[in-house]
This record gives structure tokens, C-alpha cells and sequence, in this order.
């Protein structure tokens, strides 16, 4: 449905891309591991859904709105770090979903 | 690109599920004149310069599952819209991005008289494309 911007975004309104991914897969309880987050846009929409989630993303300024994005949320169940797929170094087992959203 | 598909399945439990969301392959965003139920298509947008990139990146997908890395789950269109109020936001939601879409020869043209003409209450629709890709992890 269209959505009048005020400050035009080029993704999707809030919620779409979250309940489309509901279509292939359940994010409830799930460990996620988000590539490529940007500035947390996708990533406060849905991780109070999931058990915990890794986001990583290349530019540290855009990790340090998406921390103050997930402060601001109150979302404590997500790590942000600064990274790439290829270098980034991830402990804690493995994940059961890994989300790339318009970062491949 | 497909670097970063083999790294994320090392870091997937068995059957573990890699979702993309990409822009479309070939559908740029769409640009329409809309009032009260009226709607005058001007046209889509192309983008030379972002066209490699997409390419790129559904050929690491389409590797990763050709060698057995991933299965393919699910491949689905979607699109989505946002209203703008006249053309210099337009132009300010066209330049968000690092790589701009451009108007095709003719369209700016087009877009200008149409707007001019415009109903009361007239806005600008960009239609957007995506494709929502999900993978299952195999041979974990």
C-alpha cells in the first residue's frame, strides 16, 4: 500500500519486510545472524521476536545508531557489531537464520 | 559476494535458513502522477550503473546453490510505494542512495508535464521492486 513519506526511504514501510520473511521462515526464538545491518532499521522490527541476534555492518557510524536505535527501543537481545560477512569473527554456536537485507 | 554466502553457511546450524532481500533484477522504480483514483504512468527509471551489482549478486546465489551449499526455499516478487509531495522530493528520495536511478530520455519531460497539469491535491508515486530469496543450509 503506499505510504505518504514525509522523509522519502527507499525500503519498504515498517513491518512489511518482517512479515515476508514470515512467509519463509519463523523468526520466533531463533538465533539470528543480520549481515550487513545498517543502521538497525530491519533489525529493531524484528528482534523482539527472536532470541537474540548478531548484526554486523561494515560503517561503525551506522553500528552506533543501530545501538542507539536498540537502546532507545528497549531491545537487549541484540549485539552490533562492525564487520563483514567475509571477516567478521562470531562466537556463541551457530545460528539458525542469517538475513541479508539489501547488503548482498 | 559469494564469499560472503560460504562464510554465513559456516556460520548456520544444520538446515539453517539464509534470507535476502534484494532490489528486483530488472524492475527499477516506477514513476507515476496520482490524484483521487487518476494515475498518469510516466515511466520506469534505469540505472546503469547499479545493474552490475544486482547481476552480481544473484549470480553468488545462483553459484552457492549450484555447487550444494544452499538449497533454494522460496524466490518471490514484491513491490511497495511511496508518495511524494511534488518533484524536488522526488529528486531528494531519487539520491538517497549512492547510486541514483535516472530518468530514461524523455521522462523528466514528461513527469514536468504532467505535474504542471496536475489535479488538486496531486502526488508522486515511486513504485519500488524486490525479491525476497530464502536458502536452506545443506551438506552441514
Amino acid at each position: 500500500m503506499a505510504k505518504h513519506a514525509e522523509l522519502p526511504s527507499d525500503y519498504p514501510p515498517p513491518a512489511v519486510e518482517v512479515r515476508l520473511i514470515g512467509r519463509i521462515v519463523d523468526l520466533r526464538g531463533k538465533r539470528v545472524l543480520e549481515i550487513g545491518a545498517g543502521d538497525g532499521r530491519l533489525t529493531i522490527q524484528y528482534a523482539s521476536l527472536a532470541s537474540s541476534v548478531v548484526a554486523i555492518e561494515p560503517d561503525p557510524a551506522n553500528v552506533a545508531l543501530a545501538r542507539e536505535s536498540a537502546s532507545a527501543t528497549g531491545i537487549t537481545n541484540s549485539s552490533f557489531k562492525v564487520g563483514t560477512a567475509e571477516r567478521v569473527r562470531m562466537g556463541g554456536g551457530a545460528f539458525d537464520i542469517a538475513l541479508f537485507s539489501w547488503s548482498l | 559476494m559469494v564469499h560472503a554466502l560460504e562464510r554465513t553457511a559456516g556460520h548456520l546450524a544444520a538446515h539453517g535458513v539464509c534470507v535476502l532481500i534484494q532490489p528486483h533484477r530488472t524492475r527499477r522504480p516506477f514513476i507515476a502522477v496520482v490524484a483521487r483514483g487518476r494515475r498518469v504512468p510516466i515511466g520506469g527509471l534505469v540505472n546503469p550503473a547499479f545493474q552490475p551489482l544486482i547481476d552480481a549478486a544473484n549470480d553468488a546465489i545462483a553459484s552457492v546453490v549450484d555447487r550444494g551449499l544452499f538449497k533454494l526455499l522460496n524466490r518471490s516478487n514484491h513491490q511497495f510505494s511511496v508518495r511524494l509531495a511534488n518533484p524536488s522530493q522526488l529528486h531528494r528520495y531519487l539520491h538517497n542512495g549512492q547510486r541514483p536511478p535516472r530518468f530514461p530520455p524523455g521522462a523528466r519531460k514528461r513527469l514536468m508535464a504532467a505535474w504542471r497539469s496536475r489535479p488538486p491535491g496531486a502526488e508522486i508515486e515511486v513504485t519500488e521492486y524486490m525479491t525476497l530469496i530464502g536458502l536452506r543450509r545443506v551438506g552441514a
